[in-house]
């Protein structure tokens, strides 16, 4: 296995000839905990859509596993923004899982009890099987991360590439989103994780990317995670945001309680 | 009120036509791309001109291969003026199907003499001249009932075949995509059924109210349902009971239209397409009170 989950280099993407990502160069070592943090607007979500493709780049040479994303897209697991997508379409939460699955189920067949079976166990492991026929909307929003999560778990990827999972969630949520990454990290798997919150930064993670249009800072949390490059990623902003995201995280565990 | 051979082609008709429509339309209306069937069935008027000047006939594969490619167009258009003119998507289809549609009306008015597309029935449709040939005929059923019924099974076997992808695709494209489930070739084939459907409608209903006819019915459901399986076929029985229930309204309070047909002689515009959207908007209107009810009644023993 390549010693590189994702190498990125010179990647510019542009929105109506704006650039929203310029000229980012960062790479992800297999088997760590990598976060991407930058101040709002940075380019943070336009970064991973772009590396996955979703979103056309101007430029850059991104590679996953030393190979092109197209050769290795089962071994890469991605969770989107849980503000996404319509959380009233009226699927049910194992139905949903079950969308991790679509490469194994194949074109023209349908889902067998072997697939079903594979999602709730999916389901189970963020202790969301009791939930498994609800309607999505029906879910709280930590419930709803869950489920996104579940989603990514059966694709059984090597690398889970993750959009805020952090948001807006509950304490239950949270810490079976850590407990699965200390999961994912044991069995040799690479997690890259959108994130907003700076306190809790240096304790989820062991490697950092400090995104601000740019890469910023990349490497090792011990190497990055300093006041010289948080000034340099959110200039005057920090103190002011470091206050805010305390608060922030505070007011957002409260809302995001379990209402089931 | 009378019920004659002409009304049961009439609803048979219709409801071929309403069975077309409601299979695409209930994509369309959970992607969040409702106004996608307006646009479209506006759009598609350019093509069906030029397939038409191609070959000269009104009833020919060209017209539909037209329609669908300027359905696409259409679609496309709005992605692209989206993409590059920073306006919201509502105003990028607006401009485009506008667009389009003028574009097929300018044509039409140039090649008047060529073009036996009456305007108003491109607006409004017409039903009853669209059956009213088998009166005359010895065929096993009218024209627009076959193409109708063909069109459903298109779009059936679209939604039977693709169903996972198509469901992935409109519920969440960008996840769609990394799992390879194809999220824009769903949403061209999309479009293409809505485009080919949007033809078929055009004689029944007419463009304007194609809109209703896709997007009320799953519009309904969504009240009664939260599983996307029952809520397909929740819409297409509204559908059809919107179907019959429309033309009994339209046959007995807007006057006898078989009747009405052999008086005059050039015969109004359909009044039966009228009649099923405001039977579809009565039940819409059900459904709303169906829903503040039970979600009193939830809190109740809550």
């Amino acid at each position: 296995m390549s010693s590189t989950a994702l190498e990125v280099n010179h990647l510019t993407v542009c929105y109506e000839k704006k650039p929203a990502v310029w000229e980012a160069d960062m790479s992800v070592p297999t088997g760590s905990m990598a976060g991407i943090v930058g101040p709002n607007g940075a380019g943070k979500s336009t970064f991973l859509k772009a590396v996955l493709g979703i979103i056309p780049n101007a430029s850059g040479n991104i590679s996953f596993f030393g190979q092109p994303y197209k050769k290795v897209k089962q071994r890469v697991a991605y969770v989107p923004q849980r503000e996404s997508v319509d959380w009233d379409y009226p699927i049910s939460a194992v139905e949903v899982v079950l969308m991790g699955l679509y490469k194994q189920v194949g074109l023209f067949r349908w889902v067998t009890k072997e697939h079903r079976k594979q999602a709730e166990e999916a389901l189970d492991r963020v202790g969301m099987l009791p939930f498994a026929s609800r309607q999505i909307g029906e879910l709280s929003g930590g419930q709803q991360q869950r489920v996104f999560l579940a989603r990514a778990l059966v694709q059984q990827a090597d690398l889970y590439m993750m959009d805020e999972p952090f948001a807006g969630i509950d304490a239950t949520t949270e810490k079976v989103i850590l407990g699965l990454m200390q999961d994912l990290k044991s069995e040799g798997a690479t997690v890259l994780c959108v994130h907003h919150d700076l306190p809790t930064v240096a304790d989820y993670f062991d490697h950092l990317t400090m995104l601000n249009l740019s890469v910023v800072a990349s490497g090792k949390m011990n190497d990055v995670f300093t006041k010289e490059q948080l000034m340099k990623c959110y200039g005057g902003r920090l103190e002011l945001l470091t206050k805010l995201t305390d608060s922030l995280a505070k007011l957002e565990g409260l809302k995001g309680s379990p209402t089931h | 009120m009378t019920w004659e051979l002409l009304d049961t082609w009439i609803v048979a008709t219709a409801a071929m036509v309403a069975v077309a429509c409601v299979l695409p339309g209930c994509f369309l209306y959970l992607s969040r791309q409702s106004m996608m069937s307006h646009g479209i069935a506006h759009a598609v008027l350019p093509g069906i001109v030029i397939g038409h000047l191609c070959t000269g006939q009104v009833e020919t594969p060209a017209l539909f291969i037209g329609a669908i490619v300027a359905g696409v167009i259409c679609a496309l258009l709005t992605r692209f003026l989206q993409n590059h003119s920073g306006v919201e998507e509502g105003a990028a289809l607006g401009i485009s199907f506008t667009f389009l549609f003028a574009v097929g009306l300018a044509m039409q008015r140039l090649l008047a003499d060529d073009v036996h597309i009456e305007p108003s029935h491109v607006l409004m449709g017409n039903l009853e001249t669209a059956v009213f040939n088998i009166l005359f005929t010895d065929d096993l059923a009218p024209e627009a009932f076959w193409r109708a019924s063909v069109a459903s099974v298109i779009n059936l076997l679209f939604i039977v075949i693709f169903f996972k992808e198509l469901t992935f695709s409109t519920f969440d494209p960008n996840h769609a995509d990394t799992v390879e489930a194809r999220p824009r070739l769903m949403y061209y084939g999309l479009m293409t059924i809505s485009a080919l459907t949007c033809v078929v409608a055009f004689e029944a209903v007419g463009s304007i109210l194609v809109v209703a006819m896709m997007i009320l019915p799953p519009a309904i459901a969504s009240f009664f349902t939260k599983r996307l399986k029952p809520l397909i076929v929740l819409s297409l029985a509204f559908a059809l009971l919107s179907t019959l229930i429309g033309h009994l309204l339209s046959i007995s309070l807007f006057g006898d239209i078989a009747q009405l047909l052999f008086r005059l002689p050039r015969s109004t515009s359909t009044n039966t397409a009228g009649g099923i959207t405001l039977v579809l908007c009565a039940f819409l209107g059900l459904g709303i009170l169906w829903k503040s009810i039970s979600t009193r009644l939830q809190n109740h023993t809550s």
